[in-house]
């Protein structure tokens, strides 16, 4: 009877330990660990692709049938290794095909390339190899995307802000092309479509791809990030003894030598400012610029790995340069811009960067159509035409949320993916 | 004259409404697809009409989809064809409570057996030859 009682609470142990372990991993796995997709470039320079690459590739399978492919699709960098290795082998000259002619592309097979902002054109020949100089693009166009089309054979497109195609070159011999496309169409992605061009209720000023089906996406918690930053406040500046030390009653905390100021704020938020020195005046063009911003940003507090370059701003000797990060391959909003670096005569003047640490996946929720997102802004906010509309994550009350953006006549507007409801992003944290 | 003035006022004003309510009416546009052909057998469908209408999408007299098109008068769907003649229909009702249909044919070629065919053709002629 003993040995029975024994054997029966070990039987226990046992049973309570397997429920206990399975409950550990399956919670694991249905809401995942908390992770740390941010990770970030620190002890080397960050090479230009890195955040450079297009935010979107868009294939067409011909006749108006389209699939869209963000970082996270398993086909982004075979299609982009593609693109590189055939631009690395073009060297013809340069005509200029006109802006009636991409209608006609939508009709064939084709892959286009669409990045975050335009770049000149200059900056865009060391991103893909190529090796094609010639009058026509002396002015440094900006390029908003490049087009593979099959137009005498398949031909490479240089898309300009302004929808004019720059046609660098064309070959016969494309089944590898063919290949790829293939494979995607195989692998059913899903389909998107156009949004129509009518104006009829409403005026669609360019391109928009929108997916036919609704998309399943995650809903992210967000995590906090420790405030470590007074460990690398001594890179800013170049004898850190002689930098004094301000506490302020907010808790952000201040350095400065009398000309540098880093001031740390309590929740994570850092911002950096320095007067120009004229005597270090040097010459350099935009790469030049834009590698050493990314490359500072790397030396005092890390360059994020999901992190791309959004905008720029270009006034007189300065250029602002404005990144975002991405997640799940989607752009991340916050209410205010949360990584900007000027940089001036090839010096650094300004610095803000407002990073999180990591998310945990709380739910998984399908999507509400953009045409629903639409029609929401459109009823409530009057607007007349729609500039740009595209999905993203916003940062909201501790949630990182699914949202439709809309750009509009009437400003932007961010529509909350799961329900059709309109989003405010109120500052919080170091923005208020 | 006073009364022929008014009158033909009125006459000229109910034109005017009867004109821009029928017009309103009359706005039913696809966009997608834009050619009477296709060898993808998805169709993707995409179009502007009247906010507030209700499109019911119909395939070879078969319902496929009800549609409430939004205050942006967008909709968009898609349709699994079969193969050759498709007739695809839009049956809207319109806010008004006017009810209208749009009708497509959209024929779907099967490449495998359009190249086959060509390639028969080619045959013929060079037999002929």
């Amino acid at each position: 009877m003993k040995k029975d009682g024994f054997n029966f609470l070990v039987l226990l142990l046992l049973v309570c330990t397997s429920l206990f372990l399975s409950y550990m991993t399956w919670s694991q796995i249905s809401s995942g660990p908390v992770k740390k997709s941010f990770e970030l470039i620190e002890n080397r320079p960050v090479d230009l692709e890195e955040f450079l690459k297009p935010s979107q590739v868009i294939v067409s399978f011909g006749q108006n049938t389209h699939t869209v492919l963000n970082q996270e699709n398993p086909y982004f960098e075979e299609t982009w290794g593609y693109l590189k290795s055939y631009t690395g082998k073009i060297s013809s000259s340069v005509s200029v095909t006109g802006t009636s002619q991409i209608d006609k592309f939508l009709q064939k097979r084709g892959i286009e390339f669409v990045f975050d902002s335009s770049l000149p054109y200059s900056l865009l020949k060391t991103l893909l190899n190529l090796n094609v100089d010639t009058p026509v693009l002396k002015d440094d166009p900006r390029i908003v995307s490049v087009v593979l089309a099959e137009d005498d054979g398949l031909s490479v497109f240089l898309k300009g802000e302004s929808g004019e195609l720059f046609k660098i070159g064309s070959t016969k011999e494309y089944g590898e092309f063919t290949s790829i496309v293939t494979k995607i169409k195989e692998a059913k992605t899903p389909l998107y479509t156009l949004l129509p061009k009518t104006n009829l209720y409403i005026k669609i000023s360019k391109d928009i791809y929108i997916p036919l089906d609704n998309l399943k996406l995650p809903v992210y918690s967000v995590k906090s990030a420790k405030n470590n930053l007074q460990n690398i406040a001594s890179k800013f500046f170049p004898d850190f003894t002689i930098a004094r030390k301000i506490e302020e009653k907010d808790g952000a905390i201040i350095f400065t030598d009398g000309t540098r100021g880093l001031r740390i704020f309590p929740k994570g938020g850092l911002e950096f400012t320095r007067p120009l020195f004229k005597e270090q005046k040097t010459k350099s063009n935009f790469k030049d610029v834009l590698t050493n911003a990314a490359n500072f940003i790397a030396s005092h507090g890390g360059f994020p790995k999901s992190a791309y370059l959004s905008s720029y701003k270009v006034n007189n000797q300065s250029i602002t340069f404005v990144f975002r990060e991405r997640l799940n391959g989607l752009p991340l909003i916050k209410s205010k811009d949360y990584l900007v670096v000027t940089v001036e005569d090839n010096q650094v003047t300004y610095y803000y960067r407002w990073l999180k640490e990591g998310e945990k996946i709380e739910e998984r929720i399908t999507a509400v159509s953009p045409i629903k997102a639409i029609d929401m802004v459109v009823g409530a906010k009057k607007i007349k035409e729609i500039y740009d509309l595209y999905l993203a994550y916003a940062e909201k009350d501790g949630f990182y949320l699914p949202v439709w953006v809309i750009k509009t006549d009437k400003g932007e507007f961010y529509v909350d993916a799961r329900n059709a409801s309109e989003i405010t992003l109120m500052p919080s944290g170091d923005d208020v | 004259m006073k009364r022929i003035g008014i009158a033909l006022i009125l006459v000229l004003l109910m034109l005017f409404l009867f004109t821009t309510i029928a017009s309103a009416e009359e706005n039913f546009i696809i966009f997608k697809p834009e050619k009477d052909s296709t060898s993808e057998k998805v169709l993707p469908i995409s179009g502007q009409t009247e906010p507030d209408s209700v499109i019911v999408v119909f395939l070879n007299g078969e319902k496929k989809d009800e549609i409430t098109v939004g205050a942006s008068g967008i909709f968009a769907t898609q349709l699994e064809l079969t193969e050759g003649v498709n007739k695809v229909s839009f049956k809207v009702t319109f806010p008004s409570g006017t009810t209208k249909t749009f009708t497509k044919k959209i024929l779907l070629i099967n490449e495998d057996q359009m190249s086959a065919s060509i390639l028969q053709l080619i045959k013929a002629i060079l037999i002929l030859k």
